[in-house]
């Protein structure tokens, strides 16, 4: 669906695809403190690559998104608003689950 | 080493905060979010947001560097930080350098757009204050680390 870029309510496919996989990936980043010290608790993972190795996967799945959502919706016009708000609470989520708030819950995990 | 991750703050932690904090102030005249050191370096004025994708990467990177490379003067023991701090500054630090990329991504489009809509100035201001929030905790939680680890 073309549309004029100065549209006020439609954004382009390839900048909606930049704005989630923002918000996925610092989702993903954020998820490395609950998943990292779920495997060091339960899984006795050594803290020293726990850390690096999710990192690694973090970016990847956020360059993955990114690349993916590009290919899918370019071209194609999608409501800015709608966009703006699942973005947004997604790095919101991210944030929250990044802080050290599991551990301090659940005194028996180590942050990774 | 302890020496060398006081040198790695200074040198990329302190400059980040000051461009981060810049293209905040910026973030409302887009297409101007070169900071004034663009105008006064050359590396910056020839590449400028090649420039700024690549500090904004190597910081985080170095950082995980400094940090993994030799964790004995980061960790009491293999399983125990310093300080709490590190790993939510290593948390919310890594996240900047993905939103400061989606920020020059955007902004890069927006300077070839003629009429410049709301939602994308929102878009890119959100981006920009989480960056700069991220960058500002993580500075000082990294600060109090700083503290416990060159003072303990």
């Amino acid at each position: 669906m073309a549309l004029p870029f100065h549209s006020e309510d439609y954004m382009d496919g390839a900048e909606a695809a930049a704005v989630i996989a923002a918000g996925v990936g610092v989702l993903a980043v954020g998820a490395v403190v609950p998943v990292g010290a779920w495997l060091m608790a339960l899984h006795w993972m050594p803290c020293a690559w726990v850390r690096p190795a999710l990192t690694a996967l973090a970016f990847a799945i956020w360059l993955g998104t990114w690349w993916r959502l590009r290919r899918a919706w370019q071209g194609r016009a999608y409501a800015a608003r709608r966009v703006l708000y699942w973005s947004g609470g997604l790095l919101l989520l991210g944030w929250v689950i990044g802080s050290p708030l599991l551990v301090w819950l659940f005194p028996g995990l180590k942050l990774p | 080493m302890r020496f060398w991750a006081l040198v790695h703050g200074i040198v990329f932690g302190l400059p980040l905060v000051v461009l981060t904090t810049l293209c905040v102030a910026d973030a409302g005249r887009l297409g101007k979010i070169v900071p004034w050191l663009g105008r006064r370096r050359r590396l910056l004025r020839r590449r400028p947001w090649q420039a700024m994708v690549a500090f904004a990467w190597l910081t985080v990177f170095s950082g995980i560097a400094v940090m993994y490379a030799r964790p004995a003067y980061w960790m009491k023991a293999p399983e125990a930080w310093v300080s709490w701090a590190l790993p939510w500054m290593a948390s919310w630090g890594t996240m900047v350098p993905i939103t400061m990329t989606a920020c020059i991504y955007l902004t890069r489009r927006g300077e070839e757009k003629l009429v410049m809509p709301v939602w994308f100035r929102r878009a890119v201001s959100v981006l920009m204050l989480v960056s700069l929030i991220n960058v500002l905790v993580s500075a000082l939680l990294g600060s109090v680390t700083a503290q416990g680890v060159f003072y303990p």
